[in-house]
């Protein structure tokens, strides 16, 4: 038979999709071969940069240009599938307006903080900053300086910042974008667990009977992972999928069990189902009493609001939220016991027969149930109590750490468990695990990095929203944002985060490959090097660390991160930097850069440029003069190797398509804290949790308690944000892709037809949504994607023309620092 | 006129009650093809001038009724020779 042109393509792209869904074609069909335009293309491997899912795709690059994208057959975590985002990848370095030279806010050739945009070279650029920097540290000290970061931070990105700004500036002052994403996650795993980060696998999909999403809305926001769950309850008719979420969206075509609850109720459906459990004596009895302790957490804990403001005033106990007493179980049964159908159906909205259906899923000793969740119970101001509660239900019947069973806390960035929870970007943390307020933590930080004793601060620096408010407030005055888009991102812009940007006497400096409304709103902008225009390392959501190398140049004057730190650091000397008393007891170090101190010693800079490979080009390398990424990863995985956050060796990741860490003797861990799965769990015990002293997993009593708003006579309707499909957080990237840009260019008001005809709106209609502290203009959507029901409305935050955190509240969980971005009231105006 | 000429695949994964609509709903698109299936997943080419024509296509076939996911496996574009078609 012969082909035409057509044809063959067509019958090439059959192909490709019919050996990924493990379909059969006719013989005629399969006969094929390369296509003569494929093999002038080189392709390599590398984890997609957008969500926690961490995908791998396969990437070709021609001429020194990323050319096309493909889902990586050989990945365990996606096996050649790409979504829309993923399928566009190559596109996102070459937007028309990308970032090539530093430019600085000047006149008359001078720094001036209302003047324009001037570009500069990176020489005048460290030296500007530099200045500010000393100045600053001379005057008020190190907790007047500070960095905002991210989980789209490389590992060693990630690391280089935590070293400069804790060991290097002496301030805790760091924190990640992932304050706003995963903090409660981690609060609620080092609760529960004593260690952070899931215990299951992707695996669990295929393995499970029944799936709960808990807010979560898979379908768009983990499109892969949603494909294998479709998969699992397509190919299995007994498993159920049941959805959870304050308003319906696409996950629900495949729900069994859809349920639409009121905003914060989900605190009491979570204690109804342990109610269930133990009323109907499902409790799993030889699991609970040799794994498990109860305690009953602190109440009344406030919004992790400014402390003047009235509603946090009234908070009895809000700077002991954390704290918790010792119970047994009677008294765990006594306090879950008020938590009835009746009265949890009534809070809630959800009928009773579905919330029974929903409780015996859990309670079904023969059904094996993942749970998931993310910005639902994360972005929420009782999110570590939601954690902590999804966890009792868990423990309760023994389902976890087992194929199948699995609470599984998923991730919105690449690297948000990676990055900034496994290297410890955080303000209070260090390193796998380790945390600033314990002496012995730091003490093993500092002989790590071969700094003297006493350079890491003990007091935790200030996280995301307190730098916003110390900044507006002037006790925070030198700020580096790099890889996120803060001003879009953060909560309440208006009042509590451009006042600060804007302080005259704040100098701000933003790191980012395209303008942004955090660019526009700094000082000094830095041109930044992306995703495969530098060799970088992400770790995904079920424990998995990715590498990959360097496949292109970056456009222009653009660096990465990564060197922008090192190359920075080389501006102080420690003199400048450490204290008097410090310096006289360690002489050795006095004069010395910080470059020297931190990365020049003896460990970062022990391998030589002769170990990269020599197929990939490597910028560091060629700037540094040593195997930058190689030093700076031994160096910062001897922290987590014999302790349970094991990784493997450098060149191992290379080569494979990701391992999940402990990675012991070679090989990964599957399902953590179970005997035969996890080499740390020891013989005989069946199940360890490890991270705990006692090796018990902790179950908590915790309360319903009411938002920090919510609707009333004037402000009627609830408003929750998020994302779509097709734009990825603040759309810095993906608006930038023309297809997905006209997929769905500006964000709408997702609202229910009732509430829009009650304000005398139709479909398209002008809007204001507005709240106590801010307004935006948007049109009105009664159909599509999202179904709210009466009383709540969302607006998707990728459109930096509609900055929906104009509108948002600054109230934060008060465990976790996290901003609860889905519970606010606003009213709808004509507009 | 484009003289470029883009293909992509596509797995549809359908509830099974559906499948016959959705088939019938895709087999009316004028640029889709169906090829392999099974009773929940099937594969679908799609042709056409532009990365947005294919991007259209794509948007209408998620939102059959009964498609719980439409994902992408492969895309490729040529320019197209005189005469070819």
């Amino acid at each position: 038979m012969k082909m035409n042109r057509r044809d063959f393509m067509k019958a090439n792209a059959a192909l490709a999709a019919a050996s990924v869904a493990g379909l059969a074609l006719p013989t005629s069909a399969t006969n094929l071969i390369t296509s003569s335009e494929q093999t002038k293309l080189e392709w390599n491997k590398a984890p997609c940069r957008f969500c926690g899912t961490g995908c791998s795709v396969m990437v070709a690059t021609r001429d020194g240009k990323v050319v096309a994208t493909h889902g990586d057959a050989k990945s365990e975590v996606n096996r050649g599938l790409n979504c829309i985002k993923g399928y566009f990848l190559s596109k996102i370095m070459y937007g028309r307006d990308r970032l090539q030279t530093p430019m600085l806010r000047m006149t008359d050739g001078k720094y001036d903080k209302h003047g324009e945009f001037t570009p500069i070279s990176w020489e005048k650029a460290f030296d500007t900053m530099a200045e500010r920097w000393k100045a600053t540290i001379k005057a008020k000290g190190p907790t007047a300086v500070g960095m905002f970061g991210s989980g789209q931070w490389t590992v060693w990105e990630g690391y280089a910042a935590v070293k400069l700004m804790k060991a290097g500036f002496g301030s805790n002052n760091i924190d990640p974008n992932a304050r706003h994403c995963m903090a409660s996650a981690v609060a609620g795993f080092m609760r529960t667990f004593g260690i952070d980060e899931p215990m299951g696998c992707y695996d669990d999909m295929e393995a499970a009977d029944a799936f709960v999403l808990w807010g979560s809305n898979m379908a768009e926001m983990h499109p892969i992972l949603w494909t294998r769950i479709t998969d699992r309850r397509l190919s299995a008719p007994h498993v159920k999928v049941a959805v959870l979420s304050t308003f319906e969206h696409r996950s629900f075509d495949l729900a069994d069990l859809p349920m639409v609850f009121n905003p914060q109720t989900d605190l009491a459906i979570l204690n109804f189902i342990a109610n269930y459990i133990i009323q109907n004596n499902k409790v799993n009895w030889d699991f609970v009493n040799k794994h498990v302790n109860f305690r009953k957490g602190t109440t009344d804990i406030g919004y992790g609001l400014r402390p003047a403001h009235p509603t946090q005033m009234k908070a009895k106990n809000a700077d002991t939220a954390g704290d918790s007493t010792p119970i047994d179980f009677d008294q765990f049964k006594q306090f879950v016991a008020d938590y009835d159908v009746k009265s949890v159906s009534k809070l809630s909205g959800v009928p009773e027969h579905k919330l029974l259906e929903l409780a015996e899923l859990y309670a079904d000793p023969n059904r094996k149930v993942t749970s998931f969740w993310t910005m639902g119970f994360n972005q929420h101001t009782r999110g570590v109590w939601c954690n902590n509660l999804m966890y009792n239900i868990h423990l309760l019947v023994g389902k976890i750490a087992t194929p199948g069973n699995s609470p599984f806390s998923l991730t919105g960035q690449p690297s948000a468990c990676g990055t900034a929870r496994e290297v410890g970007t955080f303000s209070h943390r260090l390193p796998a695990d380790m945390v600033v307020t314990e002496p012995k933590h730091r003490a093993i930080t500092e002989k790590i990095w071969k700094i003297p004793a006493g350079i890491i601060p003990e007091k935790p620096g200030f996280h995301a929203v307190e730098q916003s408010r110390r900044l507006k407030d002037g006790d925070l005055n030198c700020y580096w944002v790099q890889v996120n888009n803060n001003m879009q991102a953060g909560p309440n812009i208006n009042e509590e985060m451009l006042p600060g940007y804007r302080n005259p006497d704040n100098f701000i400096v933003v790191s980012d490959a395209y303008p942004t409304v955090t660019t526009q709103a700094a000082d000094l902008i830095l041109p930044t090097a992306m995703w495969v225009e530098k060799e970088g390392a992400y770790g995904n959501a079920e424990r998995r660390t990715q590498f990959w190398h360097q496949m292109v140049k970056a456009p222009g004057e653009s660096k990465s991160d990564l060197w922008q730190l090192m190359e920075f650091s080389k501006r102080f000397t420690t003199d400048e930097v450490w204290s008097k008393d410090v310096l006289a007891a360690n002489p050795s170090y006095k004069g010395k850069t910080l470059f020297d101190v931190l990365f020049k010693n003896g460990q970062v800079d022990k391998f030589p440029v002769s170990d990269a490979d020599p197929k990939y080009m490597n910028a560091e390398n060629d700037a540094f003069g040593f195997y930058v990424q190689k030093g700076l990863f031994e160096e910062y995985a001897t922290f987590g190797r014999g302790h349970g956050h094991d990784l493997a060796d450098f060149d191992t990741y290379h080569k494979e398509h990701g391992l999940r860490w402990p990675v012991v003797d070679g090989k990964e861990t599957k399902w953590r804290f179970r005997e035969g799965s996890d080499p740390y769990v020891k013989a005989g015990k069946g199940f360890e949790f490890y991270g705990k002293p006692d090796g018990k997993a902790v179950i908590f009593a915790l309360p319903y308690e009411p938002a920090a708003e919510s609707p009333d006579q004037e402000y009627d309707l609830w408003l929750s944000t998020g994302r779509v499909l097709e734009h990825w957080h603040s759309g810095s990237m993906t608006q930038r892709v023309p297809e997905l840009y006209k997929a769905f260019p500006d964000a709408v008001c997702f609202m229910h037809p009732e509430d829009a005809k009650k304000r005398g709106l139709r479909r398209g209609d002008e809007i204001k949504v507005i709240s106590r502290r801010g307004e935006i203009k948007t049109r009105v959507e009664t159909r599509g994607r999202n179904k709210p029901p009466v009383g709540l409305v969302f607006v998707p935050w990728f459109d930096a023309s509609q900055l929906i955190n104009k509108v948002t509240l600054d109230a934060t969980d008060p465990i976790s620092k996290q901003t609860d971005f889905k519970k606010c009231a606003i009213k709808i105006v004509k507009a | 006129m484009s003289n470029e000429l883009h293909v992509t695949s596509l797995i549809v994964q359908v509830q099974p009650d559906k499948m016959a609509e959705v088939r019938q709903k895709i087999m009316a698109i004028p640029n889709a093809e169906l090829s392999a299936n099974n009773d929940v997943k099937l594969v679908v080419v799609v042709e056409g001038p532009s990365q947005k024509s294919l991007m259209d296509d794509i948007s209408t076939i998620n939102a059959i009724p009964g498609v719980l996911s439409a994902t992408m496996v492969y895309h490729q574009s040529e320019a197209l020779e005189e005469g070819e078609k």
